[in-house]
């Protein structure tokens, strides 16, 4: 506190304290309750009984959806990650080429601001089969690929990857935005410099753009991952988990089991993994980071 | 400078039209509160009862009842509180968490109302029901299904069969006869997608759609109602003949092509538009989507018959059928008397008030009325027929818990994706989820 505003923290505190309550009461509490919740066998009315562990043990040796939600969302995670590195190049890319960049970059935003069930029907309406006006089927046909038309999200070979695809599509401009905007606060001078030394176009990027950036690179990466985690609305709009489980997420599972199954408490233990995986990635991504910083 | 300056008009543009947008779809199924309009000095205390509903297609009605009642009784202001169906049950089961339930709500009938029976939430309702003869109103069995401990805890108002729809002109184009028994209805399946008509309009992205079709097939097979009973009172189980021949039954009109491609991926409005709109010569599905014929573009074609036989065993007299949506009174209300007052004032004009606003099908008391002159449609006066023709009942999805119907549902959804499934499989997992579920 080298001059400026001198803050005691008894201000600190009195500052600090309602948000802290509100978070503690909305986020904290919640999780707390649910990990109590997990722990017993409840519809969600009337008298629940206290079973332990039960949940988790029938959740982790019994259920073969809860598999195949994990590998679902895993499936996703992977993916998304996969698109972080694309979304940074396409950010270099139209930075350095595009001239009215700032419109570009709005229009891959759109997606972001869009209500998650216009996007689902939205695709829909692409994945449908020809029948049903299916836009891509019709394309295919049109090009002579009849042979490759499918009932894209109703085929349990191409449902989840027709899924992902639509996440992919939806979060593709907020990440290449973030990354946009990163770029941007990079000071002109470093390239004017750079390209005095002979570094220009990748050898620049390499070596200016990529480390400046490193911050950026570390929140998106998290908040990607974490998002594919909790992936759910689009699932829910376009194949509420069918054909049968194969497109089940974690908390499209969790929703279906507390709200349709009415197994409130096993709903929960669902949660309290989901909780808990989340938590786990951001440790792991937090430490591996802390090794480039 | 500038470009920033376009990027958030933008960028605030599109918020703005987005926002807009869903303003204008929330109209439809937000919350609707009704206010009193009455200023009349009353001599008793103001009371406002909340009503907890679905929306149900049937607002005219409830919106006449409810001011008729409002002006007779000017303390007594009802507040609808409306949400669909799905968000309606989810705020009945969170409330219910929370101990206590809106003054009156609407539930539906025996499993699925068994648990707030059970806390202790409903206030039983014989008193009003033996109360002006309100109880020779309703149809004969109805109200059994929401019955528990010999007490009367909700009044229905809707009932619901399971039947056959199909466009007549459509059958007419390809000149086939409306199947009688099932092995006609996949034969006749093929010969429509043949000609390149969709057979069966379904919408198995909600797999209970899939489960009500199954439901009528083991119920023929079955040589009449009472399978589901017998598996719940220990006698029989899933592994039994009927049941694995029913499955197949039922993978025969899958493997004939009877659904739309991709059918697991239909929303269940447009598996109903499909057969309303005259896209599909068949639909099986509740009695209740009559809520929906005043829109539908192909009515006047359309018309309704039995559920198929099977094997040429069981009864076309045998339905399946539920008691649908009930009206019930909370038990932890401050105006209990009040509340149930007004139940029995809806229940008592129910019928008359539905049946003068083109609405009377599928309610679960009787009308009196001729429905031709009222200008019911062809469909509609078919379908009241059905409902005379009822001689005994399997109850739909009321029985088995909601953990096991909703696996069970899914292991059907299954075979439309792999219809090759051995039947004895699918048997298997339905005994397994229905023990694992006890």
């Amino acid at each position: 506190m080298n001059g400026g505003l001198r803050v005691s923290r008894r201000i600190y505190a009195v500052f600090v304290l309602p948000s802290l309550l509100v978070y503690l009461l909305l986020v904290f509490f919640p999780i707390l309750t649910s990990v109590y919740f997990s722990m017993l066998n409840w519809s969600g009315i009337g008298k629940a009984k206290y079973i332990g562990i039960e949940n988790f043990v029938n959740l982790f040796t019994k259920d073969k959806v809860f598999w195949t939600s994990l590998k679902n969302t895993f499936l996703i995670v992977g993916y998304s990650l996969i698109e972080l590195p694309i979304t940074l190049l396409v950010a270099i890319l139209v930075n350095r080429h595009v001239r009215r960049s700032n419109f570009l970059i709005s229009v891959y935003f759109i997606p972001i601001i869009m209500s998650s069930v216009v996007v689902g029907q939205l695709w829909k309406a692409i994945y449908n089969p020809v029948s049903q006006g299916g836009m891509l089927n019709k394309i295919l046909i049109s090009t002579g690929l009849e042979s490759w038309t499918k009932a894209w999200i109703a085929d349990p070979s191409t449902a989840i990857y027709a899924l992902i695809i639509v996440g992919m599509w939806q979060v593709f401009g907020y990440y290449v935005l973030l990354y946009f905007t990163a770029i941007r606060g990079i000071p002109d001078e470093l390239f004017e410099a750079a390209r005095i030394d002979g570094a220009e176009g990748l050898k620049a990027d390499l070596h200016i753009t990529l480390p400046l950036v490193g911050y950026v690179i570390k929140i998106s990466t998290i908040l990607m991952v974490v998002g594919a985690l909790k992936a759910f609305d689009i699932v829910l709009v376009m194949t509420g988990g069918g054909p049968a489980h194969r497109t089940e997420v974690i908390s499209s599972y969790m929703y279906n089991m507390s709200f349709i199954s009415l197994k409130y408490g096993y709903g929960s233990a669902l949660s309290t993994v989901l909780v808990l995986l989340c938590l786990i990635a951001t440790v792991i991504m937090n430490r591996a980071f802390k090794r480039f910083d | 400078m500038r470009q920033a300056r376009s990027f958030i008009v933008i960028t605030m543009v599109f918020l703005l039209v987005f926002a807009l947008a869903a303003c204008g779809s929330g109209d439809n199924t937000g919350t609707t509160d009704k206010a009193s309009g009455s200023d009349a000095q009353s001599s008793s205390e103001p009371i406002t009862l909340t009503l907890q509903t679905p929306v149900t297609g049937q607002e005219r009605v409830s919106d006449k009842i409810i001011a008729d009642y409002q002006a007779e009784h000017p303390n007594v202001t009802i507040k609808v509180d409306a949400l669909d169906l799905g968000a309606h049950n989810v705020k009945l089961n969170t409330q219910a968490a929370a101990g206590a339930l809106s003054d009156i709500v609407v539930v539906n009938a025996g499993a699925a109302m068994q648990p707030y029976v059970d806390a202790g939430l409903l206030a039983p309702l014989d008193d009003i029901l033996s109360k002006d003869g309100l109880k020779d109103t309703f149809l004969p069995l109805v109200l059994d299904g929401y019955k528990f401990n010999d007490q009367q805890y909700a009044l229905p108002m809707a009932y619901n069969l399971t039947a056959l729809f199909y466009n007549k002109a459509l059958f007419e184009k390809i000149g086939a006869e409306v199947p009688k028994t099932f092995e006609e209805l996949v034969e006749v399946s093929k010969k429509f997608k043949e000609a390149g008509i969709l057979p069966i309009a379904l919408a198995e992205k909600e797999a209970w759609t899939g489960g009500l079709l199954f439901g009528s097939v083991l119920t023929r097979q079955n040589g009449g109602p009472g399978f589901i009973k017998d598996v719940l009172d220990g006698k029989r189980n899933f592994h039994d003949p009927d049941f694995v021949e029913s499955i197949k039954k039922f993978e025969d009109l899958i493997k004939a092509g009877a659904f739309q491609e991709g059918v697991t991926a239909v929303d269940y409005y447009t598996g109903l538009n499909q057969f309303l709109n005259g896209e599909a010569a068949m639909h099986i599905n509740g009695t209740w989507i009559s809520a929906a014929f005043p829109t539908a573009k192909a009515i006047n074609d359309l018309r309704v018959t039995e559920f198929p036989t099977v094997n040429g065993k069981g009864q076309i007299t045998d339905f399946s059928a539920g008691p649908g949506i009930a009206l019930a009174v909370s038990s932890k209300g401050k105006h209990t008397e009040q509340a149930k007052d007004f139940v029995h004032y809806y229940m008592k004009h129910f019928p008359g008030v539905s049946l003068d606003m083109d609405n009377a099908i599928g309610i679960a008391q009787r009308i009196d009325g001729d429905l031709k002159a009222k200008g019911y449609s062809e469909l509609n006066i078919q379908i009241q027929e059905l409902f005379t023709k009822i001689k005994r009942v399997e109850p739909v999805d009321a029985n088995l818990n909601a953990a096991t119907s909703e696996s069970h549902n899914k292991t059907l959804q299954n075979l439309f994706v792999d219809p090759d499934v051995k039947p004895e499989d699918v048997a298997k997992e339905y005994q397994d989820a229905y023990e694992a579920n006890k």
